[in-house]
């Protein structure tokens, strides 16, 4: 039995917003892959190989940054006991495995022709599949757990895991000595490459905020009908 | 043996499939949850 509130489905107004900002999202993403196409000379060791930077870093980060939003509302659930919550951090968590599973796609692409290999049990690769594995494995403790409050629960902690294996993704490079370059940040790559990197950083975060969101109000909606359904079932057995 | 750009056209096109499939995942789960939504409402006032 739930104690939190009930969510209640957001209303037409709020989501048409939200729909002009996924619009401004994507358009602000195809305007930024193709201004750091175009800007971005050949790397003078990678060639154009180096353009998949632009894509498999920010996609990186989402996958780093998602979690983290999947630990804060977790602790707020376990605090509050605040339904919503929850939903924001299975939003998120849905969203971090999508972006870990397409981090992990194009770090294999960009691997095959620079390493010569598809993948190896790599400290970076290595612990960036064991966030994957992690997010899947909220995902699937979602699916199975049919008690609301425990569902919650048990999902909370295994995000709370997943969280604390973000940092040692991120320092794996520097803790291990792996195949995998330093962290690529715009401190770390040419000077020619950061604007491409900074505008497709923004880009993904825009575009992760909004799939968080549309999520978020997707699941607002599935529970505001479980509610109804539980009071027409309640209502029906009072008749 | 497959060129440079191969590789540089795979990873944008695999970035998009991703975006775009999540985005169709999402739409469906809302059209879903909405269904579910009406379908509840309709049976609670009867």
């Amino acid at each position: 039995m739930s104690t939190g509130a009930i969510a209640e489905p957001i209303s037409a107004t709020r989501t048409r917003g939200w729909t002009i900002f996924g619009w401004f999202a994507f358009a602000f993403l195809i305007a930024s892959q193709a201004i750091a196409i175009a800007i971005s000379p050949p790397d003078r060791d990678m060639g154009d190989l180096q353009k998949i930077m632009y894509v498999h870093v920010p996609s990186a980060w989402m996958t780093m940054l998602a979690p983290l939003t999947v630990l804060v509302f977790s602790l707020k659930y376990l605090w509050s006991r605040r339904e919503q919550d929850d939903l924001v951090a299975a939003s998120a968590a849905e969203v971090a495995a999508t972006f870990a599973g397409l981090t992990l796609a194009l770090g294999m692409i960009w691997a095959r022709p620079t390493w010569g290999i598809w993948w190896t049990w790599d400290a970076r690769l290595t612990s960036m599949l064991v966030l994957f594995l992690i997010l899947a494995g909220y995902l699937a403790v979602r699916a199975v757990v049919d008690d609301r409050d425990q569902r919650a629960q048990w999902s909370a902690a295994v995000g709370i895991l997943g969280a604390i294996n973000v940092p040692i993704v991120y320092m794996s490079v520097r803790w291990w000595r792996t195949l995998h370059q330093i962290q690529s940040s715009p401190s770390t790559v040419a000077p020619a490459y950061v604007i491409g990197l900074r505008l497709n950083a923004f880009a993904f975060l825009f575009v992760m905020i909004y799939f968080i969101r549309r999520r978020y109000d997707a699941a607002l909606t599935l529970r505001a009908a479980e509610h109804a359904s539980e009071s027409a079932a309640l209502k029906g057995g009072a008749a | 043996m497959m060129s440079n750009t191969t590789f540089v056209i795979a990873a944008f096109t695999v970035t998009w499939i991703a975006l775009l499939g999540y985005l169709v995942h999402v739409r469906r789960v809302e059209r879903r949850a909405r269904e579910a939504l009406d379908h509840a409402t309709k049976a609670g006032s009867v």
